[in-house]
């Protein structure tokens, strides 16, 4: 279904290069328009939004633990600026505890995901998260309760 | 009007990206959230304000759409809204 959604621009930010090589694969096989930017880490992440010149992604995918800076202090940075108030963000982190998931959702990410090396589970988790975006857009879901654990 | 089977259903798909039957759970479980932040009813009575057979349902309907308990959820957003009160 999802290939009729216009061009989406998925960033992500994961120091982990297999885990990036694995997710624009899966990416690829859901067969729809998109455009992906990686960061390498935390630093990387906070420049390239900061940059005026790069266009802001529709949905960030953050890993929680990155050199430089980690996945909690760019989420607390991205949330206390407005201009990122239409970026939904995703924790993609390998850590499944209760306490990261709640600080996570309380610190503003929109949805929770827990890692996996499951190819086709990766392929529907990306495929769930870009439709509920969609949905939460295009059919005025309140934002404030916007958010989910995976 | 002459519709094929599955004609509909189709359509509605394309343009909510969720089948009929996952947009009414998705409205439901919107309006569930909406009546737990309000805080004026228990959740036995959202559930029975909303139709679901039971509250164990809601519940389970609840964690299946959203991931959270809806206790959990409730925290969650008590916690925002704290967080953004502090930081104003």
């Amino acid at each position: 279904m999802i290939y009729n959604i216009d061009k989406i621009h998925i960033l992500i930010a994961d120091d982990d290069e297999d885990d990036i090589e694995l997710f624009n694969e899966a990416l690829a096989e859901l067969k729809m328009e998109n455009k992906l930017t990686s960061c390498k880490d935390g630093k990387d992440l906070m420049d390239y939004l900061d940059n005026p010149e790069n266009k802001l992604p529709h949905i960030l995918f953050l890993d929680l633990n990155m050199p430089c800076k980690t996945g909690h202090e760019c989420l607390r940075e991205i949330r206390a600026n407005p201009r990122f108030n239409d970026v939904s963000i995703a924790i993609y982190s390998t850590s499944s505890s209760e306490k990261d998931i709640e600080d996570s959702l309380v610190e503003g990410a929109n949805i929770y995901i827990k890692k996996t090396n499951d190819f086709s589970k990766l392929k529907k988790i990306i495929k769930d998260v870009v439709n509920m975006n969609w949905q939460y857009q295009s059919l005025g879901l309140n934002k404030e309760t916007f958010f989910y654990s995976l | 009007m002459n519709f094929r089977d599955g004609y509909i259903t189709n359509i509605f798909s394309e343009y909510t990206y969720t089948s009929i039957e996952n947009f009414i759970i998705i409205q439901k479980i919107e309006r569930a959230k909406k009546l737990i932040l309000d805080g004026e009813l228990s959740l036995t009575e959202i559930s029975y304000e909303l139709n679901f057979s039971s509250v164990a349902y809601l519940s389970t309907q609840f964690k299946k759409v959203t991931g959270l308990t809806p206790s959990m959820f409730k925290r969650i957003v008590d916690k925002r809204r704290k967080l953004l009160k502090d930081i104003k």
